[in-house]
């Protein structure tokens, strides 16, 4: 996965033109997964503490 | 403020991911609502705000190492009460902060590109390597906000986040919520002095 976008000038020098956009399914991942945890963690949350009230 | 930022992750983005229009021009214009915003934001936050409220102590740091013991089982104390803002939100707010700056002032140097009434363009104002740094960054901080915005919508339409989203829009939060969300030691906003909703019992963003 290419990080940043490349060009060559003129006189064949390498140059930096600006980010790659391949890393963008990263960072879409990232905050899906985020997501994902989070959900999860509430429903174990909210069992345990069904669990605990209906003990006590 | 959010529209501006929706703005611009649409024109940014839609171009990248196929769909052709003439983005340039509402993109640096929603760019320019974005800092207008934050030049009003800042110093209103700063100056008749708390700006304290969103600085990051460390009952903070001790409420999210308890909730972090009781995630992994370890039990022990529970966190207390947060002021106006949790720990999370404080770092949420601090990640965006560090983006949308990242994006403004980089955003801002390509201005220098555009034709405006107000200047010509001059694309030779920096050397071709600086303006490669300034796309890379530019590029990193925009995919970096999608992450920060699907998180953000996310925790906006929680069931159990809906009467934050809800003080958002409106401005206030109920008494009931206020109390049992928030520390008053910790936040003592104003009273809300309107008779219609003292009724409701609401507690507005106010400083005294």
């Amino acid at each position: 996965m290419e990080l940043v976008r490349e060009s060559q000038s003129v006189w064949g020098q390498t140059e930096l033109v600006g980010a790659s956009w391949e890393p963008l399914w990263v960072f879409v991942a990232a905050g899906f997964a985020l997501v994902l945890i989070h959900a999860l963690y509430a429903v174990l949350a909210g069992a345990k503490r069904a669990r605990h009230s209906d003990r006590t | 403020m959010a529209a501006a930022m929706l703005a611009l992750l649409a024109t940014g983005f839609l171009p990248i991911v196929g769909v052709r229009f003439g983005w340039v021009t509402i993109h640096w214009i929603a760019g320019m609502v974005l800092t207008v915003a934050l030049l009003f934001h800042i110093p209103r936050a700063m100056f008749w705000l708390d700006l304290r409220s969103m600085a990051v102590g460390l009952r903070d740091l001790r409420d999210g190492w308890r909730i972090f013991r009781r995630t992994v089982g370890r039990g022990g104390a529970g966190p207390g009460k947060p002021g106006k803002y949790s720990l999370a939100q404080k770092l949420y707010h601090h990640a965006a902060t560090a983006v949308v700056l990242a994006l403004l002032v980089t955003g801002l140097l390509m201005m220098a590109k555009i034709d405006t009434p107000f200047w010509q363009r001059d694309p030779y104002w920096l050397s071709s390597y600086t303006w490669g740094i300034v796309y890379v960054v530019h590029g990193y901080a925009a995919m970096a906000t999608i992450t920060l915005l699907i998180a953000h919508v996310y925790f906006a339409l929680r069931p159990e986040k809906l009467w934050y989203t809800r003080s958002m829009i409106l401005g206030w939060v109920s008494r009931a919520d206020y109390h049992a969300y928030h520390d008053p030691a910790r936040w003592a906003p104003a009273q809300s002095e309107s008779p219609r909703r003292a009724d409701r019992g609401t507690v507005e963003n106010r400083t005294t």
